[in-house]
């Protein structure tokens, strides 16, 4: 292990000694205090905050990327190239102790790279925001999802009470019942006026600040402010929390709870009334109408665990890179690797693509080169899919938080797993290659 | 005494190009055996082959054909590895590393306690004669000293064998006197030195054994007395005599053989010539730049004190050395008295 601290620790010593760090450290500087001058936000104090953070933070991660790739492209095939390496395996040193040293110091100054300029940017936020009220922005909060409707049993009722009656619509059964569930489904996330809607969440009783974070679109087609009314807790209490709102539809509004209004039975129940005078309805969005955010852990700490997992993806990016500087010379290397960097970037259009079967052929069914080119796309998407992760900047930004299981998901996937296999291969490679071969 | 260290048999190294059609036949069907405590050279003119028979003896190329064992083992077994010291051909170190730092770095590849290793590294400084450059990059050093830092790497493990490409090239003469006297320090430790020259004094100096590569295959092998002698000549050194003496000797020898006889003064050859003036001057200065003085062999190398005394002693004292002008008139004096009557 000594011979592998030895290893990274020349590596590093090198990145700092050829000022190669000291030009990265200027390209950070430039991104996270010029970045934000250059972009406009939307004018809001939450647009003001995904700027900083979003952007700042994404071009850092995108300049560390490209840095890792390229250094660990060099790390090997310019050791290989400038025949340094011979003085290391006439040494008593295996192949994968010069992999795995090579790696361990690209991640030790990725470490610190990003740990300065995290710092650097929450310095920028914090002073940024100096006269703002941050408490409802700078936050981490859990985003819970109401429990969802029974629509399936529901509709099964009214069919068959109808069927009692023997008002049922003709055609096949199934048909009818089905166009019974979309009719209800689309009655449930709408609100007429005058009517109201109950949400039911799952929390437990913690006492931490809670949230109601909703928003709709009104039947009308202007932009008019709607009247609603929030109310909180179980409906036999008599202190239910009642808040008015006044909304704008397409917006994004919140609405704080007061965390007595939990019920012992784990859940919080709120109803949304629709108490505009005039017969407009507001339509909730199916998936993220009207969701409960709860205050997890600070804001410091989600940064923490956003960066830890760039720093994840990023571990994952150098140990590909050494890898491939492994096997091939620097050119070759580099121009792999970043191919690979376009692959997991582009799984969107990987998808369309495999969604399009015919590329060559007219005809009506697909040509063999067709489905082979299929079968390489499906084969690519599918190598690509672990690496095709959301960025953590997004709900750091929206305050939301970056969970744990998140993290190691992304740990055992990334670094144990995928690394693990990138590794095996490298050092497999690099063992069977005969270096006192010029490139 | 005779316990095989290096074992090739029948070994063939042919390069390919890139669709792996053979396109030089760089070793060819060389065999040879190297035994503990023995200082064998690898002798032959450029591209002969040499350095690729060390680079598969380092496991640094791969045999197209034939067996190697080194130290018993695989060419490419990685604890053998522990007791093999190499210098390359080229330096091929870190060129922003201190030459401090790269010693150390290199005896921590061996495991070495930090002690042992600061210690180890102050040592071969010492004798490499870089002690003073100790904190400067290697990457600003010239070609002698980065070859110094080498054969200093080579050393930080005291390596059973030792195995030096070309050790010579790039030094001054001071260098290679002290590469020499550290083959031999070396070889009385009863360490295994290989190495390779096309310098053919350094390989008579210190070497024991030669093996003579041409175009990838041996074309002699054996002590360097029995390659060298010539059984059938006779050379004649004799304290000066008077111009009577010589002629009358002269005389005898050309009734005896029936022909003339070659006669000269002997010289010092230059290499000691050469050292005594760079003493003389190192006495006269204090300062300096390059290459500072350099102390015998590094004491954890030597062995023992008696061994560090026998090195440190310098050879006999030679005479004062003669002008350039007197030589010549010495040597016209000669060709004179030699001259066959008319
Ligand atoms: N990687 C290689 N690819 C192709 N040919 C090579 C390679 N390495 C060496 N050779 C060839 O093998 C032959 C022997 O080369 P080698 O380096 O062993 O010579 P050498 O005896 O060490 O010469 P020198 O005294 O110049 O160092 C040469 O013809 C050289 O061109
Ligand atoms: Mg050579």
């Amino acid at each position: 292990m000594n011979k592998v601290f030895a290893i990274a620790g020349i590596a590093i010593r090198n990145a700092i000694r050829s000022r190669v760090v000291v030009v990265l450290l200027a390209l950070l500087l430039i991104a996270i205090v010029a970045l934000p001058l250059t972009i406009k936000g939307d004018g809001t104090l939450t647009g003001a905050v995904q700027v900083l953070l979003r952007y700042t933070l994404g071009a850092v991660t995108m300049i560390l990327s490209i840095a890792t790739l390229w250094a660990g492209c060099a790390a090997i095939s310019l050791e290989v190239q400038e025949r340094q390496v011979h003085l290391l395996v006439t040494k008593p040193v295996f192949r994968m102790q010069l992999w795995l040293g090579k790696w361990l110091g690209l991640l030790i100054l990725n470490t610190v790279l990003l740990g300065l300029a995290g710092v650097a940017s929450y310095t920028l936020l914090r002073w940024n925001l100096r006269q703002d009220d941050v408490a409802d922005i700078l936050v981490a909060r859990r985003v819970v999802n109401p429990m969802p409707l029974d629509i399936a049993a529901d509709a099964r009722q009214i069919f068959e009470e109808q069927k009692r009656r023997g008002e049922l619509p003709p055609g096949p059964p199934d048909q009818v019942l089905e166009a019974i569930q979309q009719s209800l489904r689309q009655q449930a996330y709408s609100v007429p006026s005058g009517l109201a809607r109950r949400y039911v969440f799952p929390v437990k009783p913690t006492g931490v600040p809670l949230v109601i974070r909703y928003k709709f679109a009104s039947s009308s087609t202007g932009k008019e402010q709607l009247a609603c009314l929030w109310i909180a807790g179980s409906p036999d209490r008599a202190d239910r929390f009642e808040k008015p709102e006044y909304a704008a539809p397409g917006g994004v509004h919140t609405v704080r709870i007061p965390p007595a209004m939990v019920d012992t039975n784990e859940t919080l129940t709120v109803d949304v009334a629709n108490v505009h005078p005039m017969p407009l309805t507001m339509v909730f969005a199916p998936d993220d109408g009207v969701q409960l955010l709860v205050q997890e852990t600070s804001f410091e700490m989600n940064l923490v665990r956003c960066l830890l997992l760039e720093l994840v993806k990023l571990a994952f990016l150098g140990a590909l890179a050494v890898t491939i500087g492994s096997v091939f010379s620097l050119p070759v290397a580099a121009v792999t690797a970043g191919y690979a960097l376009l692959l997991m970037n582009i799984g969107g259009y990987l998808q369309t693509l495999i969604g399009q079967k015919m590329i060559f052929s007219a005809g009506a069914q697909p040509g063999i080169l067709d489905l082979l080119v299929h079968w390489i796309y499906v084969i690519l998407y599918w190598l690509t899919k672990p690496f095709q992760q959301p960025s953590a900047l997004e709900p750091l930004a929206a305050g939301e938080l970056v969970s744990w299981t998140w993290l190691g998901t992304i740990f055992l996937w990334q670094v144990v797993v995928a690394g693990g296999a990138v590794a095996a291969i490298g050092v497999w490679a690099f063992n069977r290659r005969e270096l006192g071969l010029p490139e | 005494m005779s316990e095989p260290i290096i074992e090739a048999i029948g070994l063939q190294k042919v390069f390919r190009d890139f669709w792996r059609r053979p396109k030089v036949k760089a070793v060819n069907d060389v065999s040879f055996t190297v035994n503990r405590g023995e200082v064998f050279g690898l002798l032959g003119p450029n591209g002969s082959g040499k350095s690729t028979t060390l680079k598969m003896i380092l496991g640094l190329l791969y045999p197209t054909s034939g067996q190697l064992r080194v130290l018993g083992r695989s060419p490419r077994d990685v604890k053998t590895k522990a007791r093999i010291g190499y210098l390359p051909e080229e330096s091929y170190s870190y060129p922003y590393l201190t030459s401090q730092e790269t010693l150390s770095f290199y005896g921590m590849l061996f495991d070495l306690p930090a002690g042992e290793r600061q210690q180890r590294t102050e040592q071969l400084l010492d004798m490499i004669g870089l002690r003073h450059a100790r904190r400067r990059q290697v990457g600003e050093f010239s070609k002698g000293m980065a070859r110094r830092i080498g054969l200093a790497q080579a050393l930080i493990n005291d390596p059973d064998l030792v195995i030096l490409d070309e050790p010579t090239s790039g030094l001054d003469p001071i260098g290679c006197r002290q590469v020499k006297d550290l083959i031999k320090a070396l070889a009385a430790r009863g360490k295994t030195v290989l190495l390779s020259s096309h310098l053919l004094s350094d390989v008579e100096d210190v070497c024991d054994r030669v093996i003579i590569l041409y175009n990838g295959k041996v074309q002699a092998l054996g002590t360097i007395n029995e390659l060298l002698e010539q059984k059938t000549q006779y050379r004649l050194t004799m304290p000066e005599v008077s111009a009577e003496g010589l002629q009358r000797i002269l005389a005898a020898v050309r009734a005896e053989l029936g022909n003339e006889p070659a006669v000269d003064h002997p010289r010092r050859d230059l290499e000691q010539f050469f050292l005594e003036i760079v003493e003389k001057a190192r006495q006269a200065t204090t300062e300096a730049s390059g290459v500072g003085p350099a102390s015998g062999v590094a004491r954890y190398l030597a062995g023992d004190e008696v061994l560090q005394q026998l090195l440190k002693t310098p050879e006999s004292p030679a005479p004062a050395p003669l002008s350039a002008a007197q030589q010549q008139a010495a040597d016209e004096k000669l060709r004179k008295l030699v001259e066959p009557p008319k």
